[in-house]
């Protein structure tokens, strides 16, 4: 961690690998539940290999709801945002849901507790 | 590194919860999040920041600053043995059967009301001479580039300590919260493009916190990588993503106290605000047309030296702690009557405009600025005597820097040495004593900069450094 710049941690948030690592991520959290807590824990137990406290979940939670809103008043920014990587992008699910669960697959994967080994 | 507080850390593990929330604030407030008390600082500073302008290679002192009327003499008359004294040379011109004198093929002038002798090749510093310091005395312990490069920065020739700006950083704090504390600026110069490089880790923050480490100013493309939004991503939204990851690193961090989560959690947010503060650094379409022309001709060119003096100027103005600019190719082993011409061409009028630039607009009084190499060049001929194809090798014994503004006497010249350039004979500053008087300027005391470290306190100055007094204000 010590040679980390500042750069490297806004690269995680920018990298086309990572945001097409996020998309990927997003669809199977998707896919692996039916409510919004559902898809959370998936994720979360996915890249964490945990759980998310009642405070995490709280966070992500309202999350999905901003971004979704956002997207869904913008569906050409959604367009956009599922369009960074070479593979494709699946259609089983809606494009402003994956936009905004690509969003809350990003966050995970740019957690300290993510990029970190302790 | 998390050995960098385990004291706290493990302290904090052991408490009984409820402790929480007084020991995040402390622990937040001096990681120098919150409200964070101004240091204390042992004596008054004389300047509030550096500029560093590191001449990259070693720039030849018998050209520059240290003019040696002897050599006319002499010139192709073998070095003197008890000049040498059986010191080391390096490879490239250990093996060599002669190793004859040779005079500086440039003219020296007496310039300024303080009489300093200088190369015809620094026109513009005439100007500026009055306001220098000019340190002929300069000596260092490495022979090769990167450990000289790497002791000038970080106080020892082995990688892996803090360098100069991590140091200050770490002591000081940043006083532009939309901007690192510590910047850097690479240049390729004209005489030697093809220069050594430069690691990354000469501006690394070591064992200190990793937010005290340099960030770099790329010279093409995005000047940080990765600042911008992403495609479909706008800035309001990026900004309430990172304001809900740090809430979540928060979290974390109320439950483990490692520091470097508050140091992510600290460049997440500054990422933000470097978004603006980044683009309007760089956006120099206000700068009056006679202050871009006195940079000279290089300055509208993004990535040169004149462009980068001209950023460092914006940055000072800015408050950013500690400015770090390398101009590569000062190596002039061969060809040094073409590129060391050309190296000054690259440096001379621009390192001249930034000094007047700083005192015109009164930011010189509290600004230190340093110019200078990793060591100097033998006065004997590296290659054939009188060859244009000739140069001069590696020379830690002496050469010259100059330091101005923040505390520093100007219009003087410091130390000296013998008539042939090769040893220092009055007032020997080391490359720890020049770390010491710097330091002293912005009103810390080397010996008390310290940070522990598996087991031990480090210093810039390991246990070394002498204050230069007789150069301070």
């Amino acid at each position: 961690m010590s040679t980390a710049a500042a750069r490297a941690y806004a690269a995680a948030q920018r990298n086309t690998t990572y945001l097409e690592a996020a998309r990927h991520l997003a669809r199977h959290m998707w896919n692996a539940g039916q409510t919004v807590d559902q898809r959370i824990i998936a994720g979360v137990r996915r890249v964490l290999i945990r759980k998310p406290s009642p405070a995490e979940l709280a966070v992500l939670r309202t999350a999905v709801t901003y971004h979704k809103n956002l997207y869904a008043a913008r569906p050409q920014s959604a367009a956009e945002f599922l369009s960074h990587g070479d593979s494709p992008r699946a259609s089983d699910v809606d494009a402003v849901e994956h936009a905004a669960w690509t969003q809350i697959a990003l966050m995970l994967l740019n957690l300290d507790e993510t990029i970190t080994r302790q | 590194m998390m050995q960098t507080a385990p004291n706290r850390r493990h302290f904090f593990s052991k408490s009984a919860t409820g402790i929480g929330s007084a020991a995040l604030a402390a622990l937040l407030a001096r990681d120098g999040f919150g409200q964070a008390e101004k240091p204390k600082l042992p004596h008054t500073a004389t300047a509030k920041r550096v500029i560093y302008l590191f001449q990259s290679g070693a720039p030849s002192q018998v050209d520059l600053f240290d003019y040696k009327p002897e050599l006319e003499k002499r010139h192709g008359q073998e070095l003197p043995d008890d000049v040498r004294r059986g010191q080391r040379l390096t490879t490239m011109t250990s093996g060599q059967a002669r190793f004859p004198l040779n005079k500086s093929p440039f003219a020296f002038e007496r310039v300024g009301r303080s009489g300093a002798t200088i190369s015809e090749l620094l026109p513009h510093h005439k100007r500026i001479v009055d306001d220098l310091c000019i340190v002929r005395s300069m000596h260092t312990e490495a022979i090769n580039h990167d450990p000289a490069i790497t002791f000038f920065q970080t106080g020892s020739q082995i990688a892996g300590r803090p360098s100069m700006g991590a140091w200050l950083s770490y002591a000081l704090g940043s006083e532009n919260e939309n901007l690192p504390g510590f910047v850097v600026m690479l240049s390729r110069g004209s005489g030697r493009p093809n220069a050594q490089p430069l690691y990354d880790r000469l501006w690394s923050a070591g064992f200190l916190p990793s937010r005290h480490q340099g960030v770099k100013l790329r010279s093409h493309g995005d000047p940080i990588l990765f600042l911008n939004n992403p495609r479909g991503v706008s800035h309001k939204q990026r900004r309430r993503f990172l304001t809900d990851l740090n809430r979540l690193n928060r979290l974390k961090l109320e439950t483990t106290f490692d520091p470097e989560i508050a140091t992510r959690i600290a460049q997440y947010e500054l990422t933000g605000r470097m978004q603006t503060a980044v683009p309007e650094i760089l956006d120099i379409s206000n700068e009056p047309r006679h202050v871009l022309e006195r940079y000279g001709p290089d300055v509208e060119r993004r990535g040169s030296y004149a462009w980068n003096c001209l950023l460092a100027r914006r940055l000072a103005e800015r408050n950013v702690r500690f400015i770090q600019l390398y101009h590569i190719g000062w190596d002039q082993h061969d060809k040094l009557r073409d590129h060391h011409p050309k190296q000054c061409r690259d440096t001379d009028q621009p390192s001249a405009a930034l000094i007047s630039d700083l005192k015109q607009r009164g930011l010189l009084d509290d600004t230190l600025v340093i110019w200078g190499g990793e060591f100097g060049r033998t006065v004997y001929t590296q290659g054939k005597l009188d060859d244009p194809n000739s140069g001069r090798d590696h020379h830690p014994r002496c050469f010259s820097v100059w330091l101005a503004g923040g505390g520093i006497k100007p219009g003087m010249t410091y130390g000296s040495t013998d008539e042939f350039s090769y040893n220092v004979v009055e007032n020997p500053v080391h490359v720890h004593d020049l770390q010491a008087t710097a330091l002293h300027c912005l009103g810390l005391d080397h010996q008390q900069l310290t940070f522990r470290y598996q087991g031990r306190d480090f210093r810039l100055t390991d246990v070394h450094g002498q204050l230069v007094r007789d150069i301070l204000t």
